[in-house]
């Protein structure tokens, strides 16, 4: 594989990680990334699913 | 949020044991679709949802950083004085089981063991109180399969849907854990069948 597509592959990689990965907020709240993985994990871990709804600003 | 009521010990420990998640409706149509199907008119807003998908205490608005965690236990207190005044007992155990269940430790937790300690031989009461904690279990047993299947394990998975449609046949959960085995290609032995 070429350098350059080998970086491509591996930023790919990474990003798709950091996009399933719970991400902290300031005040050390693991907030999940997507709506309905959180929902099948909240039902899957016999936990309540706390939905926040907001605005940016 | 971010500065006066996250960083609040309290409220890290309200929501330790729970999943949390943001809808944030400017961040794309399908952001808006989950806010119109929660029928959220206005922001901010916050929904504590069961296992069961059931809602259990929804804030329109934002509550004082303060109050945060006693505005969600005190919604289903005060349910539950309200029902236990006009003595449905149905009701008032769902929300005993609620409280008890969700918010245990809580005043409103130990008011409820003091309400079933009353009237928990009480028929009706009994029954509600059980068909809730059979529905939580349920729930959780499909919802285990789904997060295997999220997670990838499907061979696990497959077994965790049939587990569902075993222990409890009748259910609902039964049902979609059978459209779940479908979608996986899984042929189920009809009844009776060896």
């Amino acid at each position: 594989m070429r350098p350059t597509l080998l970086a491509i592959a591996c930023l790919a990689a990474a990003s798709s990680v950091l996009a399933e990965t719970p991400q902290p907020a300031k005040g050390g709240i693991a907030w999940e990334a997507s709506f309905d993985q959180a929902k099948t994990k909240a039902a899957g871990e016999g936990k309540l699913l706390f939905v926040e709804f907001l605005t940016d600003g | 949020m971010e500065t006066d009521t996250w960083p609040r010990d309290e409220v890290k420990t309200f929501l330790a044991d729970k999943v949390c998640v943001k809808v944030n409706p400017g961040k794309g149509p399908d952001q808006k679709k989950r806010m119109d199907d929660f029928g959220v008119k206005t922001v901010p807003a916050m929904i504590l949802i069961s296992p069961e998908g059931q809602e259990l205490v929804r804030a329109a608005g934002k509550p004082a950083p303060g109050a945060f965690t006693s505005y969600f236990v005190n919604q289903r207190w005060n349910d539950m004085i309200a029902t236990e005044k006009a003595q449905d007992w149905k009701a008032t155990a769902g929300h005993a089981f609620i409280l008890r269940t969700w918010f245990p430790g809580t005043e409103a937790a130990k008011r409820a063991d003091g309400i079933v300690a009353s009237h928990g031989e009480q028929a009706e009461f009994k029954a509600a109180l059980e068909a809730a904690k059979i529905a939580n279990e349920r729930a959780v047993l499909l919802g285990k399969a789904n997060l295997l299947l999220q997670d990838k394990k499907k061979a696990e998975a497959i077994d965790a849907f049939k587990a569902v449609i075993a222990t409890h046949p009748d259910s609902k959960e039964a049902e979609a854990a059978k459209a779940a085995l479908k979608k996986l290609g899984v042929k189920m032995d009809a009844p009776g069948k060896k």
